[in-house]
């Protein structure tokens, strides 16, 4: 892809996007950066994990999505009693002919929304998450692959711990970023009621199809990353593990630091973000800004930042206001 | 009968003249050199050559240049010794008026009072001065007391004196150090230009204007982007012109790094004289205003 060309398409993928966030603006009100990640991770391939209480519009936020993507959306409601196979499907006898077929579960489709994934047991997300890092199912003796784009957004509520399956470390890494949704303010709030009786009747326009999907994924393949960024990167992770109390402010914080999944995610999101700005290069700025929601999941704080009531956010911003900006 | 008053007038006068023979011996003065307004004791061995009866005078003549204070008159055998206390108010030789001392009177006794004042030195009275010193003081021992007095107050005050020139050198020096370095920098990479690579020019580059900035903005702008120095810049107190210069060349720059934009070797020594220039005029405001 030549220059002229690359950066001509680099204007169309900003209006593209532009006009996906109208769109979905018309349906929900503020969430900007709900919207933004909902859009990163479905760039990057990856999936996101909300965290947020009931009632932000989160299941109509990723309806809207997919709807704006010309997408098939599934929502799954994950409960106590959900086996893996009512995720991916199983062998159904058919007495007519005498043989067994397989019957696709709602994991084979693009979009899905796996609601309240913490209330399931460990099996049900280990199956959902197995087929998030492989994008295939196996069912019977049959391997079958998942649908292009494959896209999971997965919620947890954060206030209702009781009878929930708290998601382990290994698998919250699987998820890409891990957003965080918070009330809208009174303004917005006023916008969704005036909006409340039009709200049903809103058709969103279909802006992307399946292949401007993978054009913008090539584009964002395209986005130049400076070696010097690539070492930030770097910078940022390895800062998350270093050990030893007093060698840095935050280490204290920190029972484990990030996985090299991180930087993977850190380097993708960057390159979508500077998508975003309409950049065809990457800007230490554009790692700061998704650096939050790409390793928030990923760092285990120890017991003493529980104590000291600090957040990974906190711990998040120590990191980054001691790694050096190329 | 007429010849009784004028024996009587006889005798009387015979008496009198009799009576004024007499010699003046040892003649002396203590202090022997006086000066005006200071107490002399005068005294000398009268003789006569009859004896006489001396006493002293109920009152003394006042002539005004001198005070009589006392007349002691002490009979040794035949002779007299006698001594006179005064004040003389004038200088030089004068003689005393006659003094009536029972069946004598002394006449033309001279006194010599020196004075401090030159001859030349007009007689004329001075106006009056304030004294120098307390009196009974010496300058000596009144100099020796008050630096005794002072010493401390005057070593106090040097210290405090010397200890706040030496605190403002030592901190104007360490405040002027970010940009000595800065300069140094520069200086180096200005004889290194040539045979350094491209991205090692521009990143050691932004790296040293990143912390000459942190230290004139008290942020640690090493770890800050391009995007979070324009907003530190653009509500800082620095003038938009300067900050517009640090912005715009922190952009060209970042293009440079990141976007692989190429400039040419004339560019970076531009590049360099530019940022000499905005921070030699950044250093010129901070000391205008003191904070940034």
């Amino acid at each position: 892809m030549n220059e002229s060309k690359n950066l001509t398409m680099m204007k169309d993928a900003a209006s593209l996007l532009d006009l996906a966030r109208n769109e979905i603006g018309k349906r929900i009100i503020g969430q900007a950066d709900m919207v933004n990640g909902l859009l990163m991770g479905i760039i990057t391939g990856g999936h996101i994990l909300v965290e947020g209480v009931p009632g932000l519009a989160k299941t109509q936020m990723v309806k809207a999505v997919a709807d704006v993507l010309s997408a098939d959306f599934k929502r799954i409601q994950f409960t106590p009693d959900l086996l893996p196979a009512d995720l991916t499907g199983t062998m159904i006898y058919r007495p007519q002919t005498g043989e067994f077929i397989p019957r696709k579960g709602p994991v084979f489709s693009n979009i899905i929304l796996a609601d309240e994934i913490n209330r399931a047991p460990a099996k049900v997300q280990a199956a959902l998450l197995e087929a998030m890092a492989e994008a295939q199912v196996t069912i019977g003796d049959t391997t079958y692959p998942l649908a292009e784009p494959f896209f999971v957004m997965a919620t947890q509520n954060p206030i209702e711990h009781e009878g929930t399956y708290q998601l382990p470390e290994a698998q919250l890494d699987r998820f890409i970023m891990k957003l965080k949704v918070d009330y809208p303010n009174p303004q917005e709030e006023l916008a969704i009621l005036n909006q409340l009786d039009r709200r049903e009747e809103q058709t969103l326009r279909r802006v992307f199809s399946k292949y401007s999907i993978l054009d913008l994924k090539e584009l964002v393949s395209s986005i130049r990353v400076d070696e010097s960024i690539r070492k930030y990167i770097v910078s940022i992770v390895n800062a998350s593990r270093v050990k030893g109390r007093n060698q840095l402010p935050f280490t204290r914080f920190i029972e484990f630091g990030a996985s090299p999944r991180a930087s993977i995610a850190l380097f993708k999101c960057a390159r979508v973000q500077a998508l975003f700005e309409n950049r065809e290069f990457v800007l230490p700025e554009d790692v700061k800004a998704v650096a939050y929601n790409v390793l928030r999941h990923r760092i285990v704080l120890s017991y003493e930042a529980e104590s000291e009531e600090l957040s990974s956010d906190d711990v998040i911003r120590d990191i980054l206001s001691i790694v050096t900006v190329p | 009968m007429k010849r009784i008053p004028l024996l009587l007038l006889f005798c009387l006068t015979s008496g009198v003249l009799m009576a004024q023979n007499y010699q003046i011996h040892n003649l002396s003065f203590l202090p022997p050199d006086y000066y005006v307004g200071d107490t002399v004791e005068m005294s000398f061995v009268l003789k006569t050559d009859q004896p006489v009866d001396l006493s002293s005078p109920e009152t003394f003549p006042d002539p005004g240049w001198v005070r009589f204070l006392s007349i002691d008159i002490e009979p040794r055998g035949e002779d007299s010794y006698v001594v006179l206390r005064l004040i003389p108010y004038y200088p030089g030789t004068r003689a005393l008026p006659p003094l009536d001392i029972g069946d004598l009177s002394l006449v033309d006794l001279k006194i010599f009072t020196s004075s401090i004042l030159d001859s030349g030195i007009s007689r004329e009275l001075s106006e009056i001065r304030s004294p120098l010193l307390i009196p009974g003081t010496r300058a000596v021992g009144a100099l020796l007391v008050s630096l005794l007095f002072s010493l401390p107050i005057l070593l106090l005050f040097l210290y405090k004196v010397i200890r706040t020139r030496t605190v403002n050198i030592i901190r104007t020096y360490q405040l002027n150090l970010p940009y000595r370095r800065f300069q140094r920098l520069i200086r180096s990479i200005r004889r290194t230009m040539v045979s350094m690579p491209e991205k090692e020019f521009y990143l050691s580059f932004t790296g040293g204007l990143k912390k000459y900035l942190s230290t004139r903005f008290h942020q640690d702008l090493t770890s800050s982007t391009t995007s979070e120095i324009e907003y530190l810049l653009n509500h800082s107190r620095i003038h938009e012109t300067l900050a517009l210069s640090l912005i715009n060349f922190f952009h060209r720059v970042d293009r440079v790094k990141f976007a692989g934009d190429k400039l040419l070797y004339s560019d970076r020594e531009q590049l360099l004289g530019e940022v000499e220039d905005v921070s030699e005029a950044l250093e010129d405001w901070r000391k205008k205003h003191a904070d940034l």
